[in-house]
Order: structure tokens, then C-alpha cells, then sequence
């Protein structure tokens, strides 16, 4: 089964170091416009979510490329674009809908999340765990777990017994 | 002094002289054009040979059909250059005409198919313009006349050959003076016929794939205020047919066109099309050309709205949290 990225926007802090060693490990330059990875922030920065292409089953860029550039790699499941066959119309920059392929400021080719060959980078050096590694089929347990905690402390603040107060 | 001998003589020299000097002269463009950009950096980049070759990753269907129809257009001018100059009845004319040139003629019957499929591809073609409505809707009287006077002498030399007219004497005497005049009305064609990059307006997506491509720089997109603007620079074009490989709306052509002012002609690039850009309906930033965005609505943006990557980062942020 093919792995994926998880992220814990609950875990981010916004501290970039991802986006930092993204760019330096694909780019061998330490530019967060040139990272895979980017943190957004919200809520006058108290809210962080990392956001990076989420290799759909069923991708927008893939089906949009006229070129048909966009394919599978068979090993770790991620979206990869063939330089050769790609064509630059960025055309899955305009189809993505979570901006997951981005246009490179220097090169000007189109990149996305390649999974670094199914060692992450960002996983490794995420100080706080918010990215993970995990099968596609147990992303689903593991938000399940993660989710336990804020369950119970919902389920603690709820007025189970309104007769008592 | 006659008609025929007029035609034949004094008007095919002409005609001839006028042909060679122009064709020397736009050979000598192309040379320093291609010169040019091989010491630009550009073309080092790719060799040439992949220029040319490459079916710059189309869709399977379009590489193919632009295959044949490459090479049938390359059957179709190399036979009308191959069966004029080999054609054993031309040659001794060289000698009738004072120049002491000879060489070796192809047989006949190859002479024959060649011209019958020259004739054929050149009916094809003609048809293909008249019955393929897009096509048609792109065409204009240049188009056809280029077809008709290129297959004429074709025709009339076919039935100076073949032909048995001898129901229509009048024809029949006046056959080689028509062979010839319509020989002079394709040369004199050619003279002042250009090779050109077209791009249909109606379907160019803006994408930029062709000024990628040019190995040359003739091609150069722009964007200006709203609109992005393909420029092209004719004396800077090589014909390499890189953007009508590239190109994934089939939207850049080369296209004939007949001009005596382009012989002269080493202006600044002209616009060539003119496609409206669509901005990050939050944040302002460029996102891509209007039509790529519309071709995108009913499947990928289904409210018609688009984002820059950044903004749509942020709103998938928003949808992940939960929030509004």
C-alpha cells in the first residue's frame, strides 16, 4: 500500500523548519518559495496547517495536463511530472485545488510533492510530529486516535447531566 | 513578336531571375537567422535535430495526426520541387535556352506518379480546407489560390503529356503556352510566398508553451496590464515547427501568405495574439490566462472562481479546520 503524508495542523507550530529543509533538500537552496511544503497561518498566526499536494486517487492535475506529462511513480505513489513531456503551460497549477503544484521562482518549472522517494524529509525533521508518514489505509486510524484526545475533552466540557448542573 | 514566343521566352527569364534572386536572398535571411540563434544560448540548450524531431508531448492522437499530416505536406513540396527540375522533357531545355546544363533525368513513370500525387494531395488538401469547417473557418482567399496556381501547371503539363485533346483543337494548340504561363504563375508565386507563425485567436489559451519552445526567440509573450501578448519577429524565425508541435490547443500554424513587404522586413516583433489574464480573486496576484480558466469550470473550478496556489492553500487550510 502505498504511504502518504498525514498532517496535524493541531501539532504546527508555524516554525518553517520543513519548508526550510524541503527547498534544501530538492532545491539545494534554503528559499520557502521554492519548498514542496508550505505553512499557512491564520487566526493572526495562532492556527498553522502544513500544507503539501495530497496526491489524490482521482487528481485535478492529472487529468487537466494536455500534455499528459502527470503519472503515477509506481513506488511510492506519488504525482510526478516528466520534464521531458511537460509543456509549461501550468495548467495543473491552475487545477489544483490546494495550490499543491507551485511554479519554481528561479527555474520556472512546475514541482510539486515527490514524497522524497518515500523518505520524507519534512517528517524527519518536524520537531513536533505534525507530519507524518503512514499507509493511505491507516490515515484514517490515525486521525481517529488523534482525535481521542479533543473528544474526550469535548465530551468533559458537555453537560451530560443537565438536572445536576 | 507572338504570344507563345513572349511567354516562353522573355516572360519565363523574368520570371525565373526574379524567383532565384528572391529565393537567394531569403535563403541568406534564414542563414543568418539560424546563425544568429545558434550563438544565442538558446538553441545550445536543445540540439536542433530534437527541435525538429520532437512531438513536443502532445496527446498520442495529436502526435499522430500531426505526423502524417507533416509528412504528407512534406511529400506534397518535395514533389513540386523533384518533378520540374528531374523531368526528362525540362532538361534539354536548359541546352535550347543557352545554358550548358544537363543532368540526369528520373524515368518517366516515376515522373507520372509523383505528379499524380502531387495532384491528388494538392485536391486533399484544397478539400480538406473547404470541407473541415474549422479549417475553414481559418482559411482565406490566399489559401486557395496558393492550392489552385501550385496544382495548375501540374494539371496542364499532365495533359501536354498525356491528355488526348483532340475534341478541343483550340486547346490542343494553345496547351504548351498554358503549361508554361501557369509554370510562370507558380514561380512567380514563390517568389513572394512566406512561410509564417498564425496564431488562431479563438483558440490560443495563453498558456506560453510556444514562447517556451522557440528555440530562436522569435516568439515572445508578454504580459501587459491585463492582457498577455504573444509577439513574433518573422526575421528571427527559423521554421522549425516547435510551437505547432508544442502547442496543446493546435493553435499556432505556420501558414502561407503572400507579401512583397516581407522580404524587407526586419521590424520589431509584432503582436500576434492578445489573451485576457485572470487574477487571484483574493489576494490580486496573476494566476493564468482566461481561457485556461475557463476551460477548467465545468470540471475542476465548478464556481468559476480561481485562486492564486497560495489562496487556494489557504482556503483548503480553512476547509481542513473546519472553518467558514
Amino acid at each position: 500500500m502505498a504511504k502518504n503524508l498525514l498532517i496535524y495542523p493541531e501539532k504546527c507550530l508555524g516554525c518553517r523548519i520543513c519548508e526550510m529543509f524541503c527547498s534544501l533538500a530538492h532545491t539545494d537552496t534554503c528559499n520557502p518559495a521554492r519548498s514542496r511544503i508550505n505553512v499557512i497561518k491564520m487566526d493572526m498566526d495562532v492556527r498553522c496547517v502544513p500544507m503539501v499536494c495530497q496526491q489524490c486517487t482521482d487528481a485535478a492535475c492529472e487529468k487537466a495536463c494536455p500534455a499528459h506529462a502527470i503519472q503515477r511513480n509506481e513506488t511510492t505513489g506519488a504525482l510526478e511530472t516528466d520534464p521531458e513531456a511537460c509543456i509549461g503551460c501550468r495548467m495543473c497549477v491552475l487545477a489544483c485545488p490546494f495550490g499543491g503544484t507551485s511554479v519554481d521562482p528561479r527555474e520556472g518549472n512546475v514541482f510539486r510533492c515527490d514524497l522524497c522517494d518515500g523518505d520524507p524529509m519534512c517528517v524527519e525533521v518536524c520537531p513536533y510530529g505534525a507530519i507524518s508518514y503512514v499507509e493511505e489505509d491507516r490515515q484514517g486510524l490515525h486521525k481517529k486516535r488523534s482525535g481521542v484526545e479533543r473528544f474526550l475533552a469535548a465530551i468533559e466540557r458537555l453537560p451530560l447531566n443537565p438536572g445536576s448542573k | 513578336m507572338d504570344w507563345d514566343y513572349l511567354v516562353q521566352h522573355p516572360l519565363l527569364g523574368l520570371v525565373l531571375g526574379v524567383c532565384l534572386v528572391s529565393v537567394g536572398w531569403r535563403t541568406v535571411c534564414l542563414g543568418v537567422a539560424l546563425v544568429k540563434a545558434v550563438c544565442q544560448r538558446d538553441l545550445r540548450r536543445q540540439p536542433l535535430w530534437r527541435l525538429i524531431s520532437s512531438a513536443g508531448g502532445s496527446s498520442p492522437v495529436t502526435v499522430l495526426q500531426k505526423t502524417i499530416g507533416g509528412l504528407l505536406r512534406y511529400i506534397f513540396h518535395a514533389g513540386l520541387i523533384v518533378v520540374p527540375i528531374w523531368y526528362g522533357g525540362h532538361i534539354p531545355l536548359w541546352e535550347e535556352y543557352g545554358f550548358d546544363w544537363y543532368w540526369t533525368a528520373l524515368p518517366d513513370p516515376w515522373i507520372d506518379r509523383l505528379t499524380i500525387l502531387v495532384l491528388v494531395l494538392a485536391l486533399y488538401f484544397g478539400l480538406r480546407r473547404i470541407c473541415v469547417r474549422d479549417l475553414r473557418r481559418r482559411s482565406a482567399v490566399p489559401d486557395y489560390v496558393v492550392i489552385t496556381v501550385t496544382a495548375l501547371p501540374f494539371v496542364t503539363g499532365y495533359l501536354l503529356t498525356h491528355g488526348d485533346l483532340r475534341a478541343w483543337p483550340v486547346l490542343d494548340a494553345q496547351m504548351e503556352t498554358l503549361h508554361v504561363l501557369t509554370a510562370e504563375m507558380m514561380i512567380a508565386l514563390a517568389a513572394f510566398l512566406f512561410c509564417r507563425i498564425r496564431i488562431a485567436a479563438d483558440r490560443c489559451t495563453g498558456c506560453a508553451s510556444c514562447g517556451g519552445a522557440c528555440a530562436t526567440g522569435a516568439l515572445r509573450i508578454a504580459d501587459e496590464g491585463s492582457r498577455r501578448l504573444i509577439r513574433y519577429a518573422a526575421h528571427r524565425c527559423i521554421r522549425c515547427g516547435s510551437c505547432v508541435r508544442i502547442c496543446p490547443a493546435s493553435a499556432a500554424e505556420l501558414r502561407h501568405e503572400i507579401s512583397f513587404r516581407r522580404l524587407f522586413q526586419f521590424a520589431a516583433p509584432q503582436p500576434l495574439c492578445s489573451v485576457a489574464l485572470h487574477f487571484c480573486e483574493q489576494c490580486g496576484a496573476l494566476v493564468a490566462p482566461q481561457p485556461q480558466v475557463a476551460q477548467l469550470v465545468p470540471d475542476f473550478l465548478p464556481d468559476g472562481a480561481s485562486l492564486c496556489p497560495k489562496c487556494s492553500q489557504r482556503s483548503a487550510a480553512r476547509k481542513l479546520l473546519g472553518r467558514p
